[in-house]
This record gives structure tokens, C-alpha cells and sequence, in this order.
């Protein structure tokens, strides 16, 4: 009876010794994974806050009013005036393309069909003097 | 232990016998064990007393799991504006140091060292590099492109400590706004930065208090607006040949500064050069907070509000301003004639000394004095820049009867803009007390100063400057634009007014039947030569710098122009600027 105790004292501690083991050396690892996981977040916090750093450089007004200026020949960009503000009754459609029919319209053939005219709309367009259309070079998009 | 005594310590019988029958029972082989299991109580309880002392004297060990160190939150705040776009931000960088003793050749390395950073000459470079002490900073912070540069050289005796580097992507634009940061306490791993100036100098704490670091200050900046009207000012400066140039925007409601010039102003990526010549001269003088002028017929405008809210006049009061107003030794007279009698309207609009002056008196000194305290001007800015608490206004020593006419007209008191742009967004709101900020939100609204009525009687004059006054050059389409010029001889240090050095200021609201922003331009020394004679009146240099920066401006803000009577044309213009 007693060395059936004790036998079975010895093995519950052997297990309890195993078992404290096992939960040592996973903790170390888990610790570790903590570890490298901690420095890969900075890093990639690092990372995250040199390009929101850059972003921000590159979009300073400064910087993008200096690059304006110097493709403003392309780009033909003003500053905005109290003259940009207007009823959106006001705004002239696109010329429609030449042949509705016909598949070169490009990307404005269902133009008219989108947008729905009111007669406000309508009696405007006819009254406003349309501006010089624009080449546009659709390859572009 | 007393239960298993008497101890036999000495065997007694042969093995294997029992010893006694009282209960207690002693075989040989007792001792044995006995001595077994002594020793392996020793070896348990020295073991255990020798981990507690090896733990006593270990060094204190972090728990691992608690977070903080290392979880890569930044070291400082971030400033952010009323949108979100980075004012300060940290970047990871590195100092150069180095062991002057390790390097064989002090000047090859002297030489490449200059090569890399232009802002360094070689003979001081030389001059640290040979010297006889063991360690020596050769600069900090370097960029990791520099620090590149360096490594590729493979000089020995180069060292890099890793360090936190504190940049301001919007460069000189917000420089004033957001000061500048000093290291302190470093060494090779780390240095600690401490803000030095403007908000990084008021919010140094804040910044620096780990448990808020994660989240960005907020300003009330507007980034684009700061630049917009930094732009506008710099052309105006350079138009009229400025010395410099402040301008001031600020929600009338919530005293929110939404931007804020100085000119000339510096770029607080850089290290700052040292200054040699007149404090307020230096780039780094904030001349909208820390600058304190006379603002001159600016002024006017808060005297009128203060007799009609005193009831010293109504709006039709005529007051006489045909002659020169006589005060002991002392004559106030005008600039230009003025018809015999005015009404207060017209006294503002026409800008009439003796027409303030005679309104200062009817009010009388005490309560004028009141106001005054009551819009601030006794006290240093409520703006939230280090600089700004020292920058009281200058009032006179002695507040008499004199004081009081020449403050009504703008002389004898000297505040800075921003205190005039509070004092304006005070009429502007209706009247209640507006304190400057520039965190994001603004102030609750202060103490009632102006009765509604006054405030709205006072908005229509200033827009009556502008309609038929001194402001006609910012009557812009729609925006209701309502000012007040002010130009005022500049004080010479060693006494009196230069004749030829004005500060011209002007001082507006738009819009008036709305009132939304009041903006504070003020050109220091601007000389307008376009015409036949050289001018120097605000109503020709401040006042076109001020119709120019609200046309940027309030579109930038949102501000829609109000439908206009009148046929401007702003159909033809809308159709060609498409």
C-alpha cells in the first residue's frame, strides 16, 4: 500500500516536472515570438511612419506649388478664385460626339443617356456660349 | 522536530531488533536514514537560499509581456493640422561620433566628411577630429542616406549612435506655428528631445507624456490655408519692399487661429543660424504673437464700438471734427480735411483722429480703460505658443485723459495682431469675448463684452470702409468684406515717430452679414512706389495684400460667394475659367 503511494507520488511528480517543462520552454518560445513579433511592429511602425513622413514632404503646399509652377505650361492650373464658385445649372455639356451610331464616340457615347437634362438645364446650354472644345487625348486614361 | 525526539544518536542494539516497547521504535538502520534525509534538507534549502540571493543581487529584469519598450509607439507626439496633415513627425536617424584617437589620417577624413555635409568646413571638422579628448560629436542627427555615404568611406574611428529625429514636412510654412525641438541629455543611444519653441514648446509635456504620445496634437491650422496666405504675403513684401510681413486668420466664433504668417520666416529642419541685429528682425520672431505694434486707426473701430455700447453715442451723433481737438499742450488734428460734423459712421469711414479722440472723451477714461481690459489688451495672448505668454501688451504707465485719446486713435498702446484679431472676432461673433487658440475646436465662448446690437451696428460700418472708405481695394464680389485700415509711424528707439516708417495694417471680416473670419494683415515698413508720389498708407499696401489673400483664401475655406445685385459679369467669367 505505502510503496503503491509512494510510487504513484513519484510519478505524479515526474509528470508535474515534465509538464512544468514543457510549459517552460513553450512560454520561452511564445516569449520570443512575442519578441520578434514586437521588433518586426516597430519596424514596420518605422516603416509606416517614414512614408506617411514622405507623403507628407511630397505633399507639402510648398512643394506641390513649386512643381505647378514649373509645369503649369502643361498643366494649366490657376489658383482657385470666389469666380470658381457657380449653379451647376450653369455648367455647359460636352459637344456630343459627331455620330452617336458609330463606335469611335469613345468613352462619352452614352453621355446623354447618364445624365438626366432638366429643362432649366436645357434652355442654359442653349443660352451659354460653349467654349472651344478641347482635344482630348483619351489614350491617356 | 520535538515529536520524533529522544533522537538516538547512538546505536544500541544489533540489526534488525526492535529497541524498546514504550512506542518508540529505534533500529540501526535510523541513524542512516536519518542523516540521508538531513542532508537532503541541507542541499534543498541551500539551493533554495542560494537562487533568493543570486535574484537579490540579479538586475532588475522587465517583465516581457508588459508592453512599452519596444512596442515602436513614437517617443514624441505628432502635430497635425485641422486636417490631418503632418506638422511635426519623428523619423529614425543617426549621429556621428567619433574617436579621434582611432583615426590615422584626421585630415583625409576631414575632407571627405566636408565633401558629405555642405554646412561644415573642414577646418573645424579638422580641428574636432585631431583634438586630444577620447570622443567627439562630429554632427547630429544624419540622415541614413548620409550615414551610407559614410560607411562607404570605411574611415575607422567613425562611430553612429542611433537617435530619434524630429522633422516638419511643411518646412518654413507653419514654422513659427510650430517652433522647433532641442536635444538634451544625449548620449550615444538616445537623446532626448525638448520642444523649444512654439507649440512644441507650450505642449512640450503633452508631447512628451507617454501615455498621449500615441495620439497627434490637433491644431486649428489649415495647412493649405497657412500656405495660401503665406504666399500672398510674400508677394505682397516683395511688392512693397517690406521689412516684413504678419498675417492673422481666425474663426470668429470659436477663436480658432486657422493661419498664421510671419514674415520672413525660417525653416525649422535647419539649425538655426545665429542672429546678430535687432531682436524683431530675427526670422524666428513671430511677429503675429510676439510682435507688439501700434496698430494705429484700427483702433477706431473698437473706440466706436465702445461709445455705442456705453451709449456715450448713437449711430447719428454728430461730433465735430472740422478743427483741430485741443488737450492741454496737445493738439490732435488730421490727416486730410474733414467736413465740420460727422456721424460716428462717417468718422470710421473717413478715418477721422479728432472724430475717436472726442469719442474717448465722452466715454470717459475709466470705463474706455475697462473695455480695454475686457478685450484682452491687458494681458499676455491666450495663444498656446511658448513665446506668447512673454508678449504682453505695452500700455501706458499711467492710463490718463491723454492716454485714452491717443489709444482711441491707435497710438500709445502696443498689442500684436493676434490680440487686434481676437478683439475684431469679438465684434465680429456678436460680441462675445473670443479667446486665440490653436488647438483644433477652439475655446467656449467667452463673456458677453458687446451687446448684439452694437456688434451688428459696427459690422455695417466696416463695411462701409470698404464699400466708399480707405478698404475699397478688398470690395470683393460677394464676400461682404468689412475693414479698417490703420497706419501708424513707427516708434524710434531713441524717442518720437519716424516719418517715413509706417506699420500699415488692415484689419477685416468677412463676411459681414455673416461673419465667419476675421483676417489682420500688417506690412511693416511697405513703400508703394506704382504711383506718381510714393505712398505708404495702409489703404495702398495692406489693404490690396488683404483683397488679394481673401480671394485665395475663402474659397479655400468653403466660403461660397453671396449672390451679387449688381452685373459683374461672374457668368462670363465662370464660362472662360472652365
Amino acid at each position: 500500500m505505502n510503496r503503491l503511494g509512494f510510487a504513484l507520488a513519484i510519478l505524479a511528480a515526474v509528470a508535474t516536472a515534465a509538464w512544468a517543462y514543457n510549459i517552460n520552454y513553450r512560454t520561452k518560445t511564445a516569449l520570443s515570438r512575442v519578441n520578434d513579433l514586437r521588433s518586426q511592429i516597430a519596424t514596420e511602425r518605422e516603416d509606416v511612419e517614414v512614408l506617411r513622413v514622405e507623403w507628407a514632404y511630397l505633399n507639402a503646399p510648398e512643394r506641390l506649388a513649386r512643381l505647378v509652377a514649373r509645369h503649369n505650361d502643361q498643366l494649366g492650373l490657376e489658383p482657385m478664385t470666389p469666380q470658381g464658385f457657380d449653379d451647376v445649372a450653369e455648367i455647359p455639356f460636352r459637344p456630343r460626339p459627331q455620330e452617336p451610331g458609330s463606335d469611335d464616340a469613345g468613352p462619352m457615347k452614352n453621355f446623354d443617356v447618364v445624365l438626366v437634362v432638366s429643362e432649366r438645364t436645357a434652355l442654359v446650354v442653349e443660352r451659354v456660349p460653349m467654349p472651344a472644345p478641347r482635344p482630348i487625348d483619351w489614350s491617356l486614361q | 522536530m520535538s515529536d520524533v525526539a529522544p533522537l538516538p544518536l547512538q546505536p544500541t542494539r544489533g540489526h534488525g531488533q526492535a529497541a524498546s516497547r514504550n512506542g518508540v521504535t529505534t533500529r540501526p538502520r535510523d541513524d542512516w536514514r536519518l542523516i540521508v534525509v538531513m542532508l537532503a534538507m541541507l542541499l534543498v534549502y541551500s539551493a533554495v537560499g542560494l537562487r533568493m540571493g543570486l535574484m537579490a543581487m540579479d538586475e532588475p529584469v522587465e517583465p516581457q509581456l508588459a508592453g512599452g519598450a519596444g512596442s515602436g509607439a513614437p517617443e514624441r507626439g505628432e502635430i497635425v493640422d485641422r486636417n490631418g496633415n503632418l506638422l511635426a513627425a519623428n523619423l529614425p536617424a543617426f549621429s556621428l561620433y567619433a574617436h579621434p584617437h582611432a583615426i590615422k589620417d584626421p585630415a583625409a577624413v576631414a575632407k571627405n566628411l566636408a565633401a558629405i555635409f555642405p554646412d561644415m568646413t573642414e577646418q573645424t571638422l579638422l580641428k574636432s577630429l585631431s583634438s586630444a579628448s577620447s570622443f567627439v560629436w562630429v554632427k547630429r542627427p544624419i540622415t541614413p542616406r548620409q550615414r551610407q555615404l559614410i560607411l562607404d568611406l570605411g574611415h575607422p574611428g567613425l562611430k553612429f549612435g542611433s537617435r530619434t529625429m524630429r522633422i516638419y514636412p511643411a518646412g518654413s510654412t507653419a514654422a513659427h506655428i510650430v517652433g522647433g525641438v532641442r536635444a538634451v541629455n544625449e548620449d550615444v543611444r538616445f537623446a532626448e528631445l525638448v520642444g523649444s519653441g512654439g507649440v512644441e514648446g507650450f505642449f512640450d509635456e503633452r508631447l512628451r507624456n507617454p501615455a498621449r504620445v500615441g495620439a497627434p496634437l490637433e491644431l486649428s491650422i489649415d495647412l493649405t490655408v497657412q500656405a495660401a496666405l503665406r504666399d500672398v504675403l510674400a508677394a505682397g513684401m516683395a511688392e512693397f519692399t517690406a521689412k516684413g510681413a504678419t498675417g492673422v486668420l481666425m474663426d470668429v466664433n470659436t477663436g480658432e487661429v486657422v493661419a498664421m504668417v510671419s514674415l520672413p520666416d525660417f525653416d525649422p529642419n535647419r539649425d538655426p543660424k545665429p542672429f546678430t541685429g535687432n531682436a524683431d528682425e530675427n526670422p524666428r520672431f513671430n511677429r503675429a504673437a510676439q510682435g507688439r505694434y501700434e496698430l494705429g486707426s484700427t483702433f477706431k473701430v473698437l473706440t466706436a464700438a465702445i461709445a455705442l455700447e456705453t451709449g456715450a453715442v448713437g449711430s447719428d451723433t454728430l461730433l465735430e471734427t472740422g478743427s483741430a481737438l485741443l488737450y492741454g499742450r496737445h493738439r490732435i488734428r488730421d490727416m486730410h480735411r474733414m467736413p465740420p460734423e460727422m456721424t460716428v459712421t462717417d468718422i470710421i469711414v473717413r478715418s477721422s483722429n479728432v472724430g475717436a479722440a472726442r469719442m474717448a472723451l465722452r466715454i470717459g477714461t475709466p470705463r474706455f480703460k475697462d473695455y480695454f481690459k475686457r478685450l484682452g489688451f491687458f494681458e499676455p495672448l491666450s495663444l498656446e505658443l511658448a513665446e506668447a505668454r512673454n508678449a504682453a501688451p505695452l500700455l501706458p504707465h499711467k492710463w490718463t485723459d491723454l492716454s485714452s485719446v491717443t489709444i482711441s486713435f491707435g497710438h500709445g498702446l502696443a498689442a500684436s495682431p493676434v490680440h487686434l484679431a481676437a478683439a475684431f472676432a469679438t465684434l465680429a461673433n456678436g460680441g462675445n469675448r473670443v479667446r486665440a487658440t490653436l488647438i483644433k475646436g477652439g475655446a467656449e465662448p467667452g463673456e458677453r463684452v458687446f451687446s448684439p446690437e452694437t456688434a451688428r451696428k459696427m459690422m455695417q460700418m466696416i463695411r462701409e470702409v470698404v464699400r466708399r472708405g480707405t478698404g475699397r481695394r478688398t470690395d470683393i464680389p460677394g464676400y461682404d468684406v468689412g475693414g479698417k485700415t490703420g497706419t501708424a509711424d513707427k516708434y524710434r528707439p531713441e524717442g518720437g515717430y519716424y516719418k517715413d516708417r509706417v506699420i500699415a495694417t488692415f484689419a477685416s471680416v468677412f463676411p459681414t452679414s455673416n461673419p465667419k473670419y476675421v483676417l489682420t494683415i500688417s506690412l511693416d515698413e511697405p513703400v508703394d512706389r506704382s504711383g506718381k508720389e510714393i505712398k505708404r498708407e495702409a489703404s495702398r499696401t495692406a489693404v490690396p495684400v488683404a483683397a488679394a489673400a481673401i480671394q485665395r483664401i475663402a474659397p479655400l475655406l468653403g466660403l461660397r460667394p453671396l449672390p451679387v445685385s449688381k452685373p459683374v459679369g461672374i457668368g462670363a467669367v465662370a464660362v472662360g475659367g472652365l
